[in-house]
C-alpha cells in the first residue's frame, strides 16, 4: 500500500488531542488526527494518545474497526507512539470495571494504582502532576529517548498502570507511593510511554523531536 | 516519591491579567501569555485561567489567549469561569487548554460534574469550591468569586464531587484570598483528608513561609498562587502591552514605587522548598 507523507494521531473521540498535535506541529511532524481506517493504514507512522477508560477506548477501537490496521501498522516496522492509555491499550487486558481484553501487542495487564498516605503526604488517585523517570541501564541505544536525562520530570494523570513481567521492554519506571510502574516501555518500533511529553515541557518535546527522526 | 505542584493563577479581564486589589478594584498587570510564557519558561507546574468576568462578550477574548498561551507554554493550562454548558468546556479544551475549572453551574445543577466528567474524562474536570467559615464553625461553599452564599456543607460537598467524578479539586479560601496573611491551613486540612482525588489550595500566599507552612503541615496536592509573582516578573518580560480599553491601567504605565515589590520569584521559591525538604519539580 501506498505510504502518504504524514503520521496519524488516533482519535478515539474521548479525549482532547489537540496538544498532541499542537507537539507534532512545533517539532514539524506533517499530521492528521483521525479515526478514519483508510488514513490510519496510509500513514508514515502513528501516534495512539488518550486519558480515560480502557474498556470504552477497547470498545471504540473495535467498533471503528482500527484493531488490525493498528496491528498491521506496528507489524510493518511503522514507527508507533503510544501515550498514557494508548500505552495500557497495547496490553492484553485490563482489570478495570470487569476484565476486558487489549490490543495483546504486548503482554501484561493493567492494574489499579494504590491510595496511599502517611502523616504529612496523600498518594492522591489519580496520580496527577509531575514525577521522576528512572532509566534502565541500556536506555543508550534508544533513538526516541536520545537527549533525554536520568530523572528528568514528566507530567503524569493516570489511575491505572501497566503490570508486566517481560522487563526487557522497560527502559523506565517511575514511583508513587507503594506504586512501582513502568513509565517507558520500548519494544523495535514501539515505544509508548504512561506521562504526556506534549505537557512536560522541554524535556517532553524532546520525546516527539526524536519520534520525528525516526519517521522515514 | 511525591512532588507537590506550584501553580500560576492568573486573572483575566478582556485580553488582560489583572489583580484584585482591596478597594480599588482590578488592576491592569499586563499581557497573560507573556506571564504565562516567562512562569513556564522558570519551571511553573500548571497555569490556570481564570476569568474574572466570564461575560458571553468577553468569550472570544479568552479563547484567543487560550490559543496563544497554549503554543507557548507546555505545560497543563486550565481554564474557569463562567462556564456555563458542556459546550463552553468544549469550546475551551478545543482552544488548547487541558483542564477546566467549574463552580457555579456544579452548585445550581451537581449533576453537571458527572455529565462532564463522562464526556471529556475526570482527569479534565476541576471543581473549583470557593469556601468561607460561618458563625457556626463550619465552612460552606461559596459562588460568583464568593458573593454568592449557597447550603452546601464544604467537606460533604468535596466527597459528593467526588464521588461525581470530579478529577481534583482546586480549594479558595475567600475569608484568606487577597490578604496575603497565609492560607487557610484548617480548611485544606479538612478537606483534602475528606476525599482520594488531589485537591489544591488557594489564597493567602503571601510569603515563602505561607506556602511552606501549608505544604509541611496538610496533605494538600499542591499550591496555587495569584499574584506573588506578578511584580518581580513586569520587569523581566519584555514588550509587556496593554489593552487599554480595559481596567485600571494607571499603575502599570506609571511604574510607579516597585522598590516595594518584586521580592518574591518562582525559582527562589522552589529552591526554599526543596532546602526545606519538601519535594517539587526544579528545572
Amino acid at each position: 500500500m501506498k505510504k502518504e507523507n504524514y503520521i496519524a494521531i488516533i482519535d478515539l473521540k474521548l479525549s482532547n488531542l489537540h496538544n498532541v498535535k499542537l507537539a507534532c506541529d512545533i517539532v514539524g511532524i506533517k499530521n492528521v488526527v483521525t479515526a478514519n481506517p483508510d488514513i490510519i493504514s496510509k500513514a508514515k507512522a502513528l501516534i495512539l494518545p488518550g486519558v480515560g477508560s480502557f474498556k470504552e477506548a477497547m470498545n471504540k477501537i473495535n467498533s471503528l474497526k482500527l484493531s488490525s490496521i493498528i496491528k498491521k501498522s506496528i507489524n510493518d516496522k511503522k514507527p508507533f507512539l503510544g501515550i498514557c492509555l494508548g500505552m495500557q491499550l497495547l496490553f492484553s487486558s485490563s482489570n478495570e470495571f470487569g476484565k476486558s481484553k487489549g490490543l495483546k501487542v504486548l503482554k501484561g495487564e493493567i492494574k489499579r494504582l494504590k491510595f496511599s498516605e502517611n502523616k504529612n503526604i496523600k498518594y492522591s488517585i489519580p496520580h496527577t502532576g509531575w514525577n521522576k523517570i528512572n532509566f534502565s541501564k541500556d536506555k543508550k541505544k534508544f533513538k526516541i529517548l536520545s537527549g533525554l536525562k536520568n530523572f528528568e520530570f514528566m507530567y503524569f494523570v493516570h489511575s491505572f498502570y501497566v503490570s508486566t513481567n517481560e522487563s526487557k521492554y522497560i527502559k523506565s519506571y517511575s514511583e508513587y507511593g507503594s506504586n512501582k510502574f513502568p513509565s517507558i516501555i520500548i519494544k523495535d518500533n514501539i515505544c509508548a510511554c504512561q506521562f504526556h511529553p506534549e505537557k512536560s515541557g522541554s524535556a517532553g518535546l524532546k520525546i516527539y523531536k526524536n519520534f520525528k527522526r525516526m519517521i522515514k | 516519591m511525591k512532588y507537590r505542584r506550584i501553580i500560576a493563577k492568573l486573572d483575566i479581564k478582556g485580553p488582560n491579567l489583572v489583580k484584585g486589589i482591596h478597594m480599588e478594584g482590578l488592576r491592569v498587570i499586563g499581557n497573560p501569555e507573556l506571564f504565562a510564557k516567562y512562569y513556564y519558561e522558570k519551571g511553573i507546574d500548571e497555569i490556570i485561567y481564570q476569568d474574572v468576568v466570564a461575560s458571553l462578550f468577553q468569550r472570544n477574548s479568552i479563547i484567543k489567549t487560550i490559543k496563544k498561551t497554549a503554543k507557548k507554554t507546555l505545560v497543563p493550562l486550565t481554564v474557569g469561569g463562567g462556564i456555563r454548558s458542556l459546550n463552553d468546556i468544549y469550546e475551551i479544551l478545543n482552544s488548547g487548554a487541558d483542564k477546566v475549572s467549574i463552580n457555579t453551574i456544579t452548585i445550581k445543577n451537581p449533576n453537571f460534574i458527572d455529565l462532564a466528567s463522562k464526556k471529556f474524562g475526570s482527569s479534565t474536570i476541576i471543581v473549583a469550591i470557593e469556601a468561607s467559615k460561618f458563625l457556626n464553625g463550619k465552612y460552606y461553599a461559596l459562588t460568583d468569586n464568593g458573593r454568592e452564599e449557597t447550603n452546601k456543607e464544604v467537606v460533604k460537598w468535596a466527597k459528593e464531587v467526588e464521588q461525581r467524578g470530579a478529577g481534583e479539586i482546586l480549594l479558595t479560601s475567600i475569608d484568606n484570598e487577597g490578604t496575603g496573611e497565609g492560607f487557610d491551613i484548617e480548611l485544606s486540612n479538612l478537606v483534602s483528608k475528606a476525599v482520594k482525588i488531589p485537591v489544591i489550595a488557594h489564597g493567602g500566599a503571601g510569603k515563602y513561609d505561607d506556602i511552606k507552612k501549608i505544604l509541611s503541615s496538610t496533605k494538600i496536592d499542591g499550591v496555587a498562587i495569584s499574584s506573588l509573582f506578578h511584580y518581580s516578573s513586569i520587569k523581566k518580560i519584555k514588550n509587556n502591552y496593554i489593552n487599554s480599553i480595559e481596567g485600571n491601567t494607571e499603575f502599570i504605565n506609571s511604574y510607579k514605587d516597585f522598590k516595594n515589590f518584586g521580592k518574591y520569584n518562582l525559582t527562589e521559591l522552589k529552591n526554599f522548598l526543596v532546602k526545606n525538604k519538601i519535594q517539587t519539580r526544579t528545572i
